[in-house]
């Protein structure tokens, strides 16, 4: 059953007894917390995700609450635990869903047997492309512009893959947009709905893009690595996409993960085949639209078998 | 005691006991375990038991995560030893490993699914000088601190700023002493170097009986609630080494002679009430008689531990251990001195040795 | 070579059964299971471990393998670069001298 399917009277009070249970990236994380603001957003946002039913065994209990019985009515703060402990420092009351998101960012990462890079995922035509880039390059507003324009989206921060198969698992969970990138988005695609903006984050201002209902619906659907390609942003730039040598992306991509070392030998594996099997690039563009056109062109020439070498767009 | 720190408890004691449970006891187990640093513990426990593929495949996937977790620190944390070794080799003098670097270093079934953080090593006091200028000269650098953290830690901490290696990250600790230096205490370093025990490569550990005072001092001088793991750790020590003759005549002896008799008796006590562990009647009756507080102190001291040393609800203390790199983490790369060759621009060099392919493997 | 000092020992990989790596153009990514680090390396660098991974070799003996790849003589100051190569290759326990 979706969370937004159950009663809502009775998920609220679960958030406050025995915690609601979600479903992501193949993970069960119970989400406990006496803080309507958090309990609010959650509902609205992971609406269409699958609620996990009665009891079970849950991969992390997640905790939101006020830091102490008086923070509950003055200058209230908040503070997040996972399994009893915290990453994160006590938050202003109106940060609570972020710091919900920031948890099961958490997560997400605490993996030790999939190797999870710090990059967004989408796909099309069965073919997925992963995302890398550090923060603050433009990859959750290219990856909204492609999910708002029909791509799947498995995750705008984590490519997690499977060492087993080399495939990915899909998170899909919001997508987390900055400052600019949020009117953008709006403009881009009217009928998506946001969270509240939250102002005076440490990285500006912060909204959720909640995903598709088809990709969270196919969330248990895994998908293979075709192509890497690395966006890089820049207001007024041409156009233009290069190809990544091989020890350059890896670097890139091992460099950026969030397990790498943890994962030891596997995770050197892992992304050694991504890099032997896939090819990369590195995408410089000035527009979402400029960017948008570049990946569809790229991906439909990797889906007609084009060889693969410098490929020249031309500039608009 | 709150029912599901009995469970936990029950389940570390006896962990062929875990299969038999229901999915939310299980539940509460692993929850449990995890906020304790206990899962990978638990899981070298049921691996040898061989009841793993008895576990719903949730259980599983939990422990082969811990599993690995474990494992990946167990090589870091041997090879950050082995650094240290190589650093300081030429001085000549007489490291002690301590903690869990010591547990894993001696081969000790106390060191299963332990995470380590830091490296702890303890060198005479005459030594500290040379020991941080050399691993300052190797690539360690002191922790960023101001002057004040600094005086604190000199002085009263008895250890000398922590250290992070430039480029691996891992703290190390150096200590000249290993017990706060409260007026009870009356243990030099001199001492428990003397008594340390070899365990190759110019590297030592303490003696049986220190390593013991030294883990029960650790867990009861300071607050020992959430810290189940080390009252464990405590409980594994006694177990191997009362097999060694003489060991409970020493350490009673030891402990009396250096101020150390509360801190045993306590963890004497709480070892075999909450982990069981087995110690001749003779040993607790002779400890108690020697080093027990007052009734009233004990029945405090009871209750404090029975209710506190598993952590209940989130927001109380807890030992868990979060790995310090959050979202990002590092990936330990090395890069080597770039190719100049006298006065050529880069030098191609051809592999033409290698017949192999390029994607060979070790 | 000239007369000054230049380290004569037998240089040997560390725990070589721990190796993984991939030689991509000539760069080199070194994974090692022994200290669970992994290493980046240039192809100087590269054929300095290429050697290592066949034999024990000594500094004299390294430099001559890249001057003959390099099509360049044996000198001083290619003797100088491999020895500050089987330094970092110390430092982080990829190779060792022979006792």
């Amino acid at each position: 059953m979706r969370l937004g399917a159950a009663p809502e009277s009775a998920l609220r009070a679960q958030f406050h007894t025995t915690g609601v249970r979600l479903r992501l990236a193949g993970l069960c994380v119970n989400l406990r917390t006496d803080v309507p603001a958090a309990s609010d957003q959650i509902l609205q946002m992971y609406r269409d995700h699958p609620l996990e039913a009665g009891v079970g065994i849950d991969d992390f209990r997640v905790w939101l609450s006020y830091t102490d019985p008086l923070r509950r009515f003055v200058r209230r703060r908040i503070q997040v635990f996972i399994d009893g402990a915290t990453p994160f420092e006590p938050m202003p009351h109106r940060f609570a869903y972020v710091s919900i998101e920031g948890a099961l960012n958490w997560c997400i990462s605490a993996t030790a047997i999939n190797v999870v890079l710090h990059a967004a995922v989408v796909e099309r035509g069965g073919l997925a492309v992963i995302l890398p880039a550090p923060p603050g390059s433009g990859k959750s507003t290219l990856c909204a512009g492609l999910v708002m324009r029909g791509w799947r989206l498995l995750s705008d921060e984590h490519a997690v893959l499977r060492p087993a198969d080399g495939r990915l698992q899909p998170v899909a969970r919001p997508i987390s947009l900055k400052n600019e990138s949020i009117a953008l988005i709006r403009q881009w695609a009217p009928d998506a709905h946001f969270s509240p903006v939250f102002t005076g984050t440490i990285r500006g201002d912060v909204a959720y893009l909640r995903p598709p209902t088809d990709s969270i619906a196919r969330a248990t659907e895994t998908a293979a690595p075709a192509l890497i390609v690395s966006p890089t942003y820049q207001a007024g730039a041409a156009v233009a996409l290069q190809p990544l040598g091989k020890s350059e992306t890896f670097r890139l991509l091992a460099g950026n993960a969030m397990n790498y070392h943890t994962t030891q030998r596997c995770g050197f594996d892992t992304v050694a085949g991504l890099v032997d099997s896939c090819a990369a690039w590195r995408l410089s563009y000035g527009t979402l639209a400029q960017a948008v056109d570049a990946m569809e062109a790229l991906l439909a020439r990797v889906q007609t078998g084009s060889a693969s070498g410098r490929l020249a767009i031309a500039t608009a | 005691m709150e029912e599901v720190a009995a469970l936990l408890l029950h389940s570390m004691r006896d962990p062929a006991s875990v299969p038999g449970l229901g999915a939310e006891a299980l539940d509460d187990v692993l929850h449990a375990a995890r906020q304790h640093a206990l899962l990978a513990r638990l899981e070298h426990d049921l691996a040898g038991l061989g009841v793993l593929q008895d576990l719903p495949e949730a259980a599983r996937r939990q422990f082969a995560n811990a599993r690995v977790r474990a494992n990946a620190n167990a090589i870091t944390l041997c090879f950050e030893i082995d650094r240290v070794r190589r650093a300081l080799t030429d001085l000549g003098i007489r490291i002690v490993l301590l903690k869990g670097a010591a547990y894993r270093r001696a081969g000790l079934s106390v060191a299963r699914g332990r995470v380590s953080v830091d490296l702890d090593i303890l060198v005479s006091v005459a030594d500290i000088g040379r020991v941080e200028r050399t691993l300052i000269d190797r690539g360690w650098q002191a922790a960023e601190m101001n002057r004040y953290d600094q005086h604190y830690y000199r002085d009263w901490m008895h250890e000398i700023p922590p250290l992070v290696h430039g480029e691996r990250g891992i703290e190390l600790d150096v200590h000249h002493t290993i017990f706060p230096p409260v007026s009870e205490i009356r243990i030099d370093s001199e001492t428990l170097l003397a008594a340390a025990t070899p365990v190759g490569d110019g590297l030592w550990v303490l003696g049986p009986t220190d390593m013991v005072l030294h883990a029960a001092a650790h867990l009861f001088q300071e607050n020992p609630a959430g810290h189940l793991r080390d009252l464990l750790d405590l409980h594994d020590l006694l177990t191997l080494f009362g097999q060694h003759a003489g060991f409970w005549e020493n350490l009673i002896e030891r402990a009396g002679r250096h101020g150390l008799g509360r801190p045993l008796y306590y963890g004497l006590r709480y070892a075999v009430d909450l982990a069981g562990t087995a110690i001749p009647a003779a040993v607790l009756n002779r400890a108690k008689a020697l080093f027990a507080p007052n009734a009233v102190q004990l029945r405090v001291m009871d209750w404090l531990v029975r209710s506190a040393i598993v952590a209940g609800s989130p927001g109380q203390a807890s030992a868990g251990v979060l790995p310090r790199f959050m979202l990002f983490a590092r990936s330990h790369w090395i890069k080597m001195p770039p190719a100049v060759l006298l006065g050529h621009s880069l030098v191609k060099i051809i592999h033409r040795m290698r017949g192999k392919s390029a994607t060979d493997t070790g | 070579m000239g007369e000054q000092a230049i380290d004569s020992r037998t240089w040997r990989l560390l725990e070589p059964a721990g190796l993984a790596w991939r030689c991509w153009d000539e760069d080199y990514i070194v994974f090692h299971s022994w200290s669970g680090m992994t290493h980046y390396l240039d192809a100087t660098a590269g054929t300095v471990f290429e050697v290592l991974l066949d034999h024990a070799a000594t500094v004299r003996g390294l430099a001559t393998v890249l001057a003959g790849l390099a099509d360049t003589p044996v000198t001083d100051s290619l003797g100088a670069l491999v020895q500050q190569v089987l330094r970092r290759f110390d430092e982080v326990g990829l190779a060792e001298p022979m006792p």
